[in-house]
């Protein structure tokens, strides 16, 4: 299993450069069944991050661009009146698949933006009083912008929360822009030519995170976490409980990447900025200081301020 | 005479000093979402157990001199050390407890509005018997001055044990449309031995919109008809037969249904009705000669009868006017206008 | 808490076992119609409890509290109200009170009255055993407290209880070295004013009367007297006389104290910082009470309320009715009454009119052979052992002229018989002399190095005043059988079979077997402890005992000291409580922090994000040298912490903790030799 990751990984880091740590958080949240948010500026790899992932999964994929005028509509589907044999038929939209990507999604309106992500919280869409499945598994990956470009619609607290985690990409480094630059004439083209994990890879890796051991010391940690939060004056509120599982949720899926069977401190701080920074953005108060001052942004504040082990230090 | 008259005196000396020390909590301690009980706010005196304890602790030492018993010594010494750790104890058992109020839904003016207070803990050690509540100083207003003595007091006990944290719901009376503010929170316990009381009045700023009282009224003359119970939206008119309904004085004539009387069946009057305009326009001007909390009360009732119908109506406030509409949140919206309009 | 809520159950089963623990002590001590009544309310009381009755009515319990008052004025209310009296009025109104308790109010007199019966106990017995039960009473108040203080909680009950129990424990714990502190820096006060005794207790031990037969009476009871403890060596078993009485009054029959002549004494007989042979030594007196006390001659104590009267006895202003300890210094080389006074000699003299003709006669004959007093008592002693005399236990009766008859006819006697009868002779033959009635002997026990007294200890001998020497003391005992001087009164009577058949005597038998001696000893020592440092720590004690521990100077200090020493144990149980808090203990990662936190302060010094994984590899970074173990170490440590469900009683993990630890160890001494080497 650890191998087939592992190539997964591979292929995908050949498409998407320089990017290590971000494709293998991109992964995890994807093995442990969570919806992904990529956040960055234009042109920074976030849609080949989400093909390469597509294709190495080997999940059928769909795309939709949110544009501000996108209706719901144009996401499930609807009854379309067809004249061959005079009576409606149900018209699947983009979101009835395994795999959606849905770029920019704070371009669209709220109303929009809210479709999709009921569909994303409970797998099934129900339109015209008829309850319609989703397929299974099924991934949202959703790129949007920065909140402060023009011309968006910044996702409501309560529905960032519906992503496992949220990815921001940044520039790559020198080696790997060079080579970036070298190949610009080839590597538009590129695709992932044959997917390496396959549907029964991805139920038998969610069977396995239930096996995953997870320690009371582990535990005090994520709670000493999640306290932090919650009595820091900076924070007007804590992480949410539905924030620790999704935690715990990560780290595990993380340690199961790693090919260990139980989850260590390295493995939640790992993934804690990924899951924790957007829960906790909306709550931060006077927190743009942090963002500038210290490297690594908020996520790394607080994991740099909790002891790992109790004690004093 | 004497008794009632002192008892009087005692409740007036009681009141003073609970505003005195209202004001004074206020400047102290104000207003805020989320309190976390601690040294700065956590009060604690002997209860009447305690202090009997310690009489008695001073029997057992007045005995033992008197006897020359050591081990009486010894008893009365170990009271007087377990007086003094229970403060400590029954001071930890609120030390460290957070409290966050959550608003409560909106209710009419006379019932009570019912807030959820969270208490929670951080730490590893259990609290028990907590007893949140409110005194409810609301119960009591200046017209009804024979009970006003004594205040009613509500709470809750809470225990967190097993879980860090859990839910009290306390349920106050509101008097008065408008936005009530709920009273201070009265926090105590007594745990364990109950011989001291510690104390905290932290006011989590729970407030809650109170709508006026629904008084039954006729419904706008342009409206569905009083109280037939379908859900055809109509009013009365002449175009549409409706049904029939016992005679009452000053029906007209001419809505006489002569034919059941003729069948022995009584002297009846025939209905008709118009399809309503589905544009019903609720007006403060309709109930003229009225005071304005009546006022607000019957447009209330309005309000509620139409929005169960659900049908399209407006509402007109002197300075206010909402166009109309139907569903949960309009209705929300009216009610609140009413609840606020000054 | 609303005082008018009805009791839980839960709370209510405290109660009552508290409430039977707190009357069971007082069972013997408590008349017939209260115990009817326990068993009415106690029984009525379970019925409502299981829902089988209802609680009485307004009438019967009127009825019941006036019967029971009426009860209680009868029998003890004639002089005033005792404190046996008062006893039955708490119990009785404990057990009315079980019968209206319903609501939490009720608990506050329940409370009050536990309390005061607790320390009615007291005033009956204070040994270890009832110490401790009291204790555990207390105990179980306060689980009921705590259980009427929580809400209810509807999960398993047992542990609910438990819980209860738990807590109290911890409570009493924490108030336990309170309760120390207090005991003994608080002052101890005389009494405020004069209290009635409870009745139980008779006198006991030597009586201020001496007739034949009455001392080996006493001399037959195992019972202790007092206990002893000298500050220097202990003297030899021939020193040990501790007198009691003098009496000098003598009927034909009996030998009786002289009332009339008892005061304090005005003169000394020694200075008081004299350097002359003393002993030092403390005595713990079981309670007699009577009057005075027992000592070493010439006896010098320096306590209120302690007198030493004409005839070099102590005597106490009030009866001994509780374990009482002095401190006496003995000068045991001072002459005493070196002149006697006319009266006094005379009273030293005086002898019945008639009767004991012939004891009278044999006087007269050995005065004319003895023209000096010394000599003439000497040859009355040594007559002891020259004739066939028997010391004795068990004494024919002597009705009539009881000293001829002893002298000339059975020639057998206790110590009281040899006593009375040398006496009798000294003055006949005009030798002022008179009896002491007392202790002789002790039993060492070695587990504390004291002696302890019994009443078979019990003795009677003579002194006699002679020219230039003052009182002399003559033990014609010593005479008649040495060994009884020599080896004490328990060997004399292991030699007499009569004795041993005595059911009071078999402890003697079992003192054959070591170990149950030496446990016997174990015991009393035990018991001698707590009275020396527990029971009998009053005003002097306190005093004493406070100088010695901060320096006499210091001592005003104190109840400063007292407050600031209450205020850290209170700190200290805050504190406690909120490093509960934060702690828990896992080996593992205690075992790693104490190796990690071996680096603070340098430049490798841990930072709050570093696990144990990243902490090592970072050590690995900077020190290559060590890199292979230190990266088997992390991912042992990693394993260890993060993979195995943390068990510490489990072996294995202890095994695997062990080896971490010494690895842990060798690894920070490689470390070690590794930076001296680059540096």
């Amino acid at each position: 299993m650890q191998t087939r990751i592992n190539h997964a990984l591979n292929s995908i880091n050949k498409i998407v450069l320089g990017k290590e740590q971000q494709v293998k958080l991109a992964m995890c949240c994807l093995l442990a069944g969570g919806h992904l948010l990529l956040e960055d500026l234009p042109g920074m790899g976030k849609t080949t991050l989400a093909q390469a992932l597509a294709g190495v999964l080997g999940l059928s994929f769909k795309r939709i661009q949110f544009t501000s005028d996108l209706l719901p509509a144009d996401i499930l589907g609807g009854s379309v009146f067809d004249p061959a044999n005079g009576n409606f038929s149900f018209r699947e939209g983009p979101v009835f698949c395994q795999l959606l990507m849905a770029d920019e999604i704070n371009r669209a309106t709220p109303r929009t933006q809210s479709a999709l992500l009921e569909a994303m919280e409970e797998g099934q869409v129900t339109l015209d009083g008829e309850t319609r499945a989703l397929p299974e598994p099924f991934f949202v990956i959703a790129t949007q912008n920065p909140s402060n470009l023009a011309g968006t619609y910044p996702l409501p607290e309560s529905q960032t929360d519906r992503f496992l985690m949220c990815l921001s990409l940044g520039y790559p480094d020198a080696g790997a822009e060079r080579e970036l630059l070298k190949a610009f004439a080839v590597r538009h083209h590129q695709q992932v030519s044959e997917s390496c994990l396959s549907d029964s890879d991805l139920y038998e890796i969610r069977d396995a995170l239930a096996n995953i051991h997870v320690s009371e010391v582990l535990l005090d940690y994520v709670q000493r976490l999640i306290a932090f939060t919650r009595n820091h004056k900076h924070f007007r509120e804590g992480l949410s409980p539905r924030g620790g599982m999704a935690i715990m949720r990560a780290a595990s899926c993380y340690a199961l990447m790693q090919g260990r069977d139980y989850v260590s401190s390295d493995d939640v701080q790992a993934v804690f900025a990924a899951v924790a920074e957007h829960r906790l953005q909306a709550h931060t108060e006077g927190l743009t200081a942090f963002s500038d001052t210290e490297q690594g942004g908020l996520g790394s504040w607080i994991l740099a301020s909790v002891n790992v082990l109790p004690g004093s230090h | 005479m004497d008794t009632q008259y002192r008892r009087r005196f005692l409740s007036l000396i009681q009141q003073r000093f609970e505003r005195w020390h209202l004001d004074w909590l206020s400047r102290r301690a104000p207003a805020q979402a989320l309190v976390r009980l601690g040294g700065r706010n956590i009060y604690i005196l002997p209860t009447g157990q305690g202090l009997l304890f310690v009489i008695t602790s001073v029997v057992v030492f007045v005995a033992a001199i008197n006897y020359a018993l050591s081990l009486a010594f010894a008893l009365s010494f170990l009271m007087t050390g377990v007086f003094l750790l229970t403060l400590v104890h029954t001071f930890m058992n609120l030390q460290g407890i957070t409290l966050r109020g959550h608003g409560a839904e909106a209710c009419f003016a006379g019932d009570s509005a019912v807030f959820k207070i969270i208490v929670q803990r951080d730490d590893k050690r259990i609290r028990e018997a907590i007893d949140v509540g409110v005194a409810d100083t609301a119960s009591h207003t200046k017209t009804d001055n024979k009970s006003s003595a004594k205040n009613k007091y509500n709470g809750q006990i809470a225990n967190l044990n097993h879980s860090l944290t859990t839910e009290v719901f306390l349920a106050v009376k509101a008097p008065q449309r408008g936005l009530f503010k709920a009273p201070r929170l009265m926090v105590k316990t007594a745990y364990p031995l109950g011989l001291w009381e510690a104390w905290s009045r932290p006011d989590l700023d729970l407030q809650c919109l109170v709508y006026p009282r629904p008084q039954v009224c006729e419904l706008p003359a342009s409206s569905g008809a009083g109280d037939s119970a379908d859900n055809l939206a109509s009013v009365p008119g002449n175009e549409d037969f409706y049904g029939l309904r016992n005679y009452q004085p000053g029906d007209s004539k001419r809505q006489i249904a002569w034919k059941t009387l003729a069948r022995g069946q009584g002297l009846k009057t025939k209905q008709f009705v118009d399809p309503c305009d589905f544009n019903v326009m609720l007006d403060w001007t309709q109930f003229s000669g009225l005071d304005l909390e009546t006022r607000l009360s019957c447009l209330c009732y309005q309000v509620l009868q139409l929005s169960a119908r659900d049908v399209d109506f407006g509402l007109r406030l002197p300075g206010q006017e909402f166009a109309p509409d139907r569903g949960e949140e309009h209705r929300r919206k009216l009610l609140e206008a009413l609840a606020l309009w000054s | 808490m609303v005082v008018n809520a009805v009791i839980p159950r839960t709370a209510l089963i405290w109660i009552l076992s508290v409430m039977v623990l707190l009357i069971l002590p007082h069972l013997t001590r408590m008349p017939v119609w209260l115990i009817v009544l326990a068993g009415v309310c106690l029984t009525w009381r379970w019925l409502i409890y299981i829902g089988r009755a209802n609680y009485p009515g307004r009438a019967v319990r009127a009825v019941a509290l006036f019967a029971v008052a009426t009860a209680t004025i009868v029998q003890y209310g004639g002089e005033g109200l005792s404190i046996d009296g008062t006893v039955i009025l708490l119990i009785s109104g404990c057990l009315l009170k079980l019968l209206e308790m319903r609501y939490r109010r009720d608990i506050y007199i329940v409370n009050t009255l536990a309390f005061l019966l607790l320390m009615a106990g007291f005033i009956y017995s204070q040994s270890i055993l009832s110490g401790a039960y009291n204790l555990m009473v207390a105990l179980l108040i306060l689980a009921s407290l705590i259980s009427l203080n929580r809400a209810p909680d509807f999960t398993d009950g047992r542990i609910e209880q438990l819980r209860n129990l738990r807590l109290a424990g911890i409570l009493m714990l924490q108030a336990l070295p309170l309760m120390l502190i207090l005991f003994v820096t608080v002052p101890r006060i005389s009494p405020l004013w004069s209290v009635t005794q409870p009745s139980t207790a008779s006198a006991t031990g030597v009586s201020d009367r001496m007739s034949p037969g009455e001392i080996s009476e006493l001399a037959r009871s195992t019972e202790i007297a007092f206990r002893v403890k000298f500050t220097g060596n202990i003297p030899s078993p021939q020193q040990l006389y501790w007198r009691g009485l003098v009496l000098e009054d003598f009927d034909g029959s009996t030998w009786s104290r002289n009332y009339f002549t008892i005061g304090p004494r005005q003169d000394r007989d020694y200075q008081s910082d004299s350097s002359q042979a003393a002993l030092d030594y403390s005595i713990i007196m079981e309670p007699t009470q009577q009057n005075w006390l027992y000592a070493i001659n010439v006896p010098d104590v320096n306590q209120p309320g302690v007198f030493l009267d004409n005839y070099n006895v102590l005597n106490v202003s009030r009866p001994v009715v509780q374990r009482f300890r002095y401190d006496v210094r003995s000068y045991t080389d001072v002459p005493s009454d070196l002149i006697l006074g006319q009266r006094a000699r005379n009273r030293a003299l005086r002898l019945p009119e008639d009767g004991n003709p012939r004891a009278r006669e044999l006087a007269q004959q050995m005065r004319a052979q003895y023209s000096d007093d010394r000599q003439l008592a000497n040859a009355m002693l040594s007559r002891f052992r020259t004739e066939q005399y028997f010391y004795t236990l068990y004494p024919p009766l002597m009705p009539d002229n009881s000293i001829d008859d002893f002298l000339f006819d059975s020639q057998q006697g206790f110590c009281e018989h040899y006593a009375g009868a040398l006496t009798f002779m000294l003055r006949a033959a005009g030798i002022p002399a008179r009896v002491v009635v007392g202790y002789q002997g002790a039993e060492h026990n070695r587990f504390e190095d004291y002696l302890i007294v019994y009443q078979y200890n019990a003795h009677a001998w003579v002194e006699a005043w002679f020219e230039g020497v003052g009182w002399q003391q003559l033990d014609p005992t010593a005479w008649v059988a040495p060994d009884r001087i020599e080896q004490g009164a328990e060997m004399l009577m292991r030699q007499n079979e009569q004795t041993l058949q005595d059911p009071a005597f078999a402890m003697l038998l079992l003192m054959d077997r070591p170990w149950l001696n030496a446990l016997r000893l174990r015991m009393d020592s035990l018991e001698y402890s707590w009275n020396r440092w527990v029971l009998s720590y009053d005003e002097t004690t306190q005093l004493a005992f406070l100088e010695s521990l901060v320096g006499a100077s210091r001592v005003k200090w104190l109840p400063a000291i007292m407050v600031v020493m209450l205020v850290l144990i209170l700190a200290a149980v805050v504190a406690g409580s909120m490093f509960k808090n934060r702690r828990r203990h896992d080996p593992v990662v205690d075992t790693c922090l104490q190796f990690m936190n071996s680096f603070s302060g340098t430049k490798l010094a841990r930072v709050p994000r570093e696990g144990a994984y990243t902490f090592f590899q970072r050590l690995a970074q900077n020190n290559p040298e060590c890199r292979d173990e230190l990266d088997a170490c992390a991912r042992d440590i990693n394993q260890m912490m993060y993979r195995s469900s943390m068990d510490s009683h489990n072996v294995l993990i202890k095994n695997e903790l062990r080896a971490l630890s010494t690895r842990l160890k060798r690894l920070s001494r490689q470390l070690a030799r590794a930076n001296k080497q680059s540096s």
